[in-house]
């Protein structure tokens, strides 16, 4: 188990490592002056050098990359390059807040619903029930957040007025305020996990109730559903751990654009303003953060997986 | 006579395989009386799992008991409800499956599967249930179940898994037990084990017990009656002693014939084989299903299906011709066409290929055990291995797992390179890696490979894997013409029409596939072929007519042949020499009569000693080893067999690798007991076993 | 039998699935549509639809004349997603196959390889699978679109001009995402099949590195491939259209269906039918790429399990 946790962890920090490198790489691939850019054309060469200079841009690549790798894990994330410079990081956190709200809430809709889905078609393998889940859940799965974000606006936002169309968030709201604006959003973020996860929770559900185990506790004489909630259940749900976790990096990107149909202030639709804007501290830092929390999000699967699997457990 | 445990009258299994239902069990009479061990013997399609898991009314989710009735405690289980079987399973009836790994719960501890079953049909509490558990470990010779009981499956060795599915069923004295294929998946020491405890254990708990098996030589020793299935019918039921003395079926025969050891050691002659192959669930007939096949079939057998009939005694068999076999008016069986004359270079002299001191690791020490700190965890699956090919020879290796036989293989023809070591081939050096040799080395050393359902493309046609093999090791660049000349010839050398060039490897069978694959090998004219694990994966009718084909081949060209298996008795057919491997060890390496004969090693005195002999009167070897085999990544220190050894001798055995000690006749054993002394007690132990 | 007529019996046992076939015919007939739209288109796609006054017919709802009504600024819907068609499955198609092209080239030569070349190139295309693909597509459009505008080599400046900088970037971004995707499918495939006796025949008979992946690893892995092929087909798609409603795909005057969604979107109350028709035809396109793709690998893994 030791050795596995530190492979996993090594792995997990090598590979965010490099995926800073590349961020910072596409960042700094920007042509020309980003200096220009920003301060548009008409901006006289003693500015530029001035904004080189207070952003660190006149330094050699290396050395940039490993003070600003430096700087974003002390928590100095920069200043923005939009009017005033304001700090980075007390805007992207509270953004970042905003968005883990979102994302907590879309989970909690998600994993439950989609892992009864996935359970109930594979007990019912080639049955109406299961066609039925399995069209829905590919049908769902592909459909971009925007094209059911929409939809669902429409009809439960301007058609029924249950829920708000936009997300005017503020400090003072209550449980059920944020309920009713994280609702529609986070259905939607769940449309896409919904499909995904139904679907691997089936074919892992079909999977294990082949193996061979499930013949010997059937001939035990044990009932039916004592074999599968006792026997099965724990097998079958161990993969699905590993999905969980992959589709918190899809629901990462969904994240930005269902905040922008909803108007949400989180980290989604601050990121496609940077991009806009090619207000590059701010798009740096969202990006860093994304890919930790997805990162993190893997390695604490891949610990649940090793603690929940003898297997590796024991190793 | 006894009320039987359990009956099956008439009874037919169908599955339904492309919105069809086809029949793959029919007819089925099969009677178990108490205290009987029933052995159920055919080869694969026959149905035999199908029919054992059916007579527990277990059914995949795809068939069903078309007709007939199992009559149990006098009631017909075909009949009975889903809920009823619930109170059966397990407790009256348990199953001992094939593959004890798979049929464990991987993320449960032993011993709360075992009490499981006690909890829920003996109403003991979980505590009493781990108690019991302990003691069925006991039971079946398990050193310390108290741990054991804390383990979970994947810690335990297969034949420890196995003991512990064997003291699952039996821990709720069931009145029947079925066994399908118990052993299979175990090495043949354990299996004699395995087999030993199954046998003493049914007779003690006075339990009756079905034996689902492929294997005739454990059906003879473990099994009192025998039912012998193809194509999904019983062909023929009797004794174990009349069965195997005298076979009433053309079936039975051809099955018993065609086994390598039947010729009673006269290796030159060649097996009786049964021609064709087994009919699909779809193709089989509605006359006598073994008439295509049969060497004494007659009109009557085409047009008409043979009741299944009492025949001699008590016996029952579907044959119109049973009572001129009876007589002795008819033998059932293909004759062997003959002996092998062999195209003799033997006196040739120099060797084809000599390897000195081959030694092969595996095991990655990786850049994160560097920085652990850990120490290397390498696994020596080849140990300084050396030996020599004669011209026209046939070297046999034989090991159980874990021996390195395939490692060394691999190595000789370069898919691995060996560590260390060196290699001749014709008198030449033959460099260790596949890259270094030239084109020559690769055309005079050719392989075939274990599993012929993955040794050919099955993108590509028997034409294209032939003629691209011819052309790329050929001298000379062959013309179109000449390469389907040649693929011609080839394809008659290994018995198959020339229409076979055009068909996909989906269009053979197993036994084609592996003709094609000696095709290939013997294409370019190779100096030396390895062969590993030939008939492995080959039901032993088809087993038979490949043996006889590598010895054709031999003997008509004249090349030299190392053959790998884990079946000594398939070794001693093929080969002049014979290499007893263990744990990546050579442990004794002599001709073939000796080492078959009088083996000196202790090792392959146990090894010949637990190979199941077809044959229920000659006695069951009796040298039994304790424990399964070390795994090579602990191998023991000193001699590698010292752990399990009858012989050992004290420390020494422990502490020093044991000396070759070789004979005049080039015979060499690895052992610390001086030969004279092995010479002794051989003589003293091995009158009972007839060869 | 399948070796020899493995195309028409793989269609046979599509045509075998309901679903999978209605769902392969709605895919070709919107392949047909991004190829001959523009010809059946009944206006311009930018063409301004006036009235009899010569005022532009702003949002009018779907009528016999334009059977899906018009845009804030007066052009027929309809036409617009015909000629949107194009860019909304043609960029992605072309960008996707360059993905599958490359992949299967990394897959294979990966799998079958093995050690520090392996190594090297999955860590490689992990840390690219560790950023989720849409954030990953958002920063490189930040910086490959500037790039390209501004390039001055030879040769690219006239493919920047010919194709747009944008759509050149959205191409490459879609190639960068999904070639890490189909080159892991592809190398776990060619594990699958590296150490079957027939590959280590071909070995043991000296063949070269390229005959061995192509001519006998290729075609077991080739199924594969087509089924993972279509599947991020789909998925380039739903980036494009999804990036196109960001305000970031492809741009103006390309009337590419997720754009038409943005655009769409302020008057969502007063003409819902602007957004609602691009809408649907993302949507109907995307499940049935999806449904079409599910049919093929179905059919393909019960041709594996009755060998």
């Amino acid at each position: 188990m030791g050795r596995y946790v530190i492979r996993r962890t090594l792995t997990l920090l090598l590979t965010v490592l490099l995926t800073s490198i590349i961020i910072f790489a596409l960042t700094q691939l920007l042509p020309g002056d980003v200096a220009k850019l920003v301060m548009g054309r008409e901006a006289s060469p003693s500015e530029i050098d001035n904004f080189n200079e207070r952003f660190g841009l006149d330094k050699p690549m290396p050395v940039q990359y490993v003070r600003w790798l430096g700087g974003f894990l002390t928590g100095e994330w920069g200043r923005s390059y939009i009017q005033g410079n304001p700090p980075v990081r007390p805007l992207v956190t509270e953004r970042m807040a905003n968005s883990l709200r979102l994302a907590g809430f879309t989970l909690l809709l998600a994993v439950p619903t989609s892992i009864l889905l996935g359970i109930g078609a594979a007990l019912n393998e080639d049955s109406w029930l299961d066609n039925a889940i399995s069209i829905v859940s590919l049908s769902v799965v592909g459909l971009p957040e925007f094209v059911t974000g929409i939809v669902l606006m429409n009809i439960f936002a301007l058609g029924l007025g249950w829920f708000e169309a936009t997300s005017l968030v503020s400090d003072t709201m209550s449980l059920l305020d944020w309920i009713r604006i994280l609702a529609l959003p986070a259905i939607t973020a769940s449309f896409v996990l919904i499909g995904y996860i139904t679907r691997m929770t089936r074919a892992s559900m079909i999977d294990e109730l082949k193996k061979s185990y499930v013949r010997t506790a059937t001939l035990k004489g044990l009932p039916r559903p004592t074999i599968i909630l006792r026997h099965v259940l724990r097998n079958a749900l161990l993969p699905t751990i590993t999905v969980i976790a992959i589709s918190i990096g899809w629901l990462m990107g969904g994240i930005v654009v269902i905040e922008n149909v909803f108007n949400y202030p989180g980290m989604g639709s601050e990121l496609v303003s940077a991009v806009e804007k090619k207000n590059i501290p701010v798009l740096q830092a969202i990006t860093m953060i994304i890919v930790f929390i997805f990162a993190l999000a893997n390695l604490l699967a891949d610990l649940l997986y090793a603690l929940l699997n003898p297997r590796i457990r024991l190793e | 006579m006894a009320t039987p445990v359990i009956e099956a009258r008439n009874l037919s299994i169908d599955y339904r395989i492309d919105k069809q239902w086809l029949n793959a069990v029919c007819d089925i009479d099969l009677t178990i009386n108490p205290l009987q061990i029933h052995g159920l013997v055919g080869e694969s399609g026959s149905g035999k799992s199908t029919l054992g898991l059916g007579m527990m009314r277990y059914l995949d989710s795809n068939a069903r008991i078309s007709q007939g009735e199992i009559l149990f405690n006098g009631d017909d289980i075909a009949r009975t409800s889903l809920s009823q079987m619930r109170s059966i399973w397990g407790k009256e009836i348990s199953l001992v499956p094939q593959n004890p790994l798979d049929s464990l719960n991987p993320s449960m501890r032993i011993g709360k599967q075992m009490a499981e079953v006690t909890m829920l049909h003996m109403g003991l509490s979980q505590k009493e249930a781990l108690q019991t558990a302990i003691q069925a470990l006991e039971h079946v010779k398990i050193a310390d179940p108290e741990q054991i009981i804390r383990h979970y499956p994947h810690q335990l060795s297969g034949g420890m898994q196995q003991r512990v599915m064997i003291a699952m069923a039996l821990s709720t004295r069931p009145k029947l037990l079925i066994l399908d294929e118990p052993t299979t998946a175990l090495d043949v020491t354990t299996q004699a084990v395995i087999l030993d405890l199954v046998r003493e254990l049914i007779k003690e708990e006075e339990a009756a017990a079905l034996y689902v098996s492929h294997d005739l030589g454990t059906v003879a020793q473990l099994c009192d009656y025998v039912t012998v299935l193809y194509a999904g019918e019983v062909m023929e039921s009797a004794s174990v002693q009349d069965l195997f003395a005298k076979p009433l079926h053309p079936y039975t025969a051809g099955l018993l014939s065609s086994l390598p050891n039947a010729n009673h050691g006269e290796r030159n002659s060649r097996l009786s084989t049964i021609d064709g192959v087994a009919p699909s669930l779809a193709e089989r007939s509605s006359v006598c299903v073994f008439a295509e096949r049969c060497p004494v079939a007659i009109e009557k057998c085409h047009n008409e299906k043979p009741p299944l009939e009492q025949t001699v005694g008590n016996r029952l068999g579907r044959c119109w011709r049973w009572q001129e076999i009876d007589s002795g008016d008819i033998i059932p069986r293909n004759k062997p066409q003959g002996f092998i004359t062999e195209n003799n270079q033997k006196e040739k002299s120099g060797l084809v290929l000599a390897a000195h001191t081959i030694s092969k690791q595996f095991g990655e020490y990786s850049l994160l055990d560097r920085l652990l700190g850990h120490e290397k965890n390498y696994v020596q699956a080849v140990q300084d291995v050396s030996l020599g090919v004669g011209h026209s020879m046939t070297v046999g290796i034989v090991g159980e797992s874990g021996s390195g036989k395939t490692t060394l293989a691999r190595a000789i023809v370069a898919l691995i390179s060996a560590d260390s070591g060196t290699m001749e081939l014709l008198g030449t050096p033959l460099p260790v890696e596949l890259n270094k040799r030239d084109k020559n080395a690769l055309s005079q050393l050719r392989m075939i490979f274990q599993n012929p359902n993955d040794a050919l493309n099955p993108y590509q046609t028997v034409e294209t894997t032939l003629g691209r093999t011819f052309k790329v090791l050929s001298k000379e660049n062959p013309s179109a013409t000449e390469i389907s000349e040649r693929i011609e010839e080839v394809l008659q050398a290994v018995g198959l029409a020339a229409a076979y060039a055009t068909r996909y490897p989906n269009q053979l069978s197993g036994g084609e596939k592996q003709r094609v694959a000696l095709a290939r090998a013997s294409i370019a004219n190779p100096a030396l072929i390895i062969a590993d694990e030939p008939t492995s994966s080959l039901d032993v009718s088809v087993q038979a007519t490949i043996l006889n084909l590598l010895k054709d081949l031999r003997a008509q060209r004249g090349a030299s042949y190392v053959v790998i298996s884990h079946d000594l008795d398939v070794i001693h057919y093929l080969s002049d020499w014979i290499v007893v491997m263990y744990l990546g060890e050579i442990m004794e390496q002599g001709s073939s009569e000796k080492v078959y004969e009088l083996p000196m090693h202790p090792y392959t005195e146990a090894l010949l000693s637990a190979i199941p002999v077809p044959d229920p009167t000659a006695r069951h070897g009796h040298i039994r080893l304790d424990g399964d085999i070390p795994s090579p990544r602990n191998k023991p220190t000193g001699c590698p067999f010292h752990t399990r050894c009858p012989r050992y001798i004290g420390d020494i055995c422990k502490h020093e690798a044991p000396p070759i000690r070789t004979t005049d006749d080039g015979h060499q054993i690895r052992c610390h007991i001086p030969l004279d002394d092995l010479a002794i007690t051989q003589k003293q132990s091995t009158p009972e076993r007839t060869v | 039998m399948r070796n020899e007529h493995g195309f028409i019996n793989f269609i046979r046992q599509i045509a075998q699935r309901p679903v999978a076939l209605v769902s392969m015919v709605i895919v070709l007939i919107f392949i047909l549509l991004a190829v001959i739209g523009p010809a059946v288109a009944p206006y311009e796609f930018d063409a301004i639809q006036r009235g009899e006054d010569r005022r532009a017919l702003r949002n009018t709802p779907p009528s016999t004349t334009y059977i899906m009504g018009t845009d804030s600024r007066g052009r027929d819907i309809f036409s617009r997603l015909l000629w949107g068609a194009r860019d909304t499955i043609g960029l992605p198609a072309v960008a996707s196959l360059l993905a599958v092209s490359i992949g299967a080239l990394i897959g294979l030569s990966t799998g079958y390889v093995g050690g520090w070349y392996d190594e090297t190139v999955s860590r490689l295309m992990d840390s690219l699978l560790a950023i989720p693909a849409l954030v990953l597509a958002l920063v490189m459009i930040t910086t490959i679109v500037p790039i390209l505008s501004n390039t001055e080599v030879l040769g690219l400046v006239q493919l920047v001009d010919f194709f747009g900088a944008n759509n050149i970037s959205l191409t490459v971004v879609i190639v960068l995402l999904y070639v890490p995707i189909v080159a892991r499918v592809v190398r776990s495939a060619t594990l699958n099949v590296r150490d079957l006796g027939y590959i280590e025949a071909a070995k043991l008979r000296g063949e070269s590195l390229l005959y061995i992946l192509f001519s006998e690893i290729f075609p077991s892995v080739l199924p594969s491939l087509v089924v993972e092929g279509s599947l991020r087909l789909s998925y380039a798609i739903f980036l494009v259209a999804s990036l196109g409603f960001l305000g970031l795909g492809v741009q103006p005057p390309s009337p590419e269906w997720g754009r038409m969604v943005l655009d769409a979107r302020n008057f969502m109350t007063e003409a819902p039918w602007t957004m609602w028709f691009p809408v649907l035809a993302i949507a109907s396109l995307i499940i049935s790429i999806n449904l079409m793709s599910d049919g093929m690998r179905r059919v393909l893994r019960n041709e594996i399990g009755r060998e």
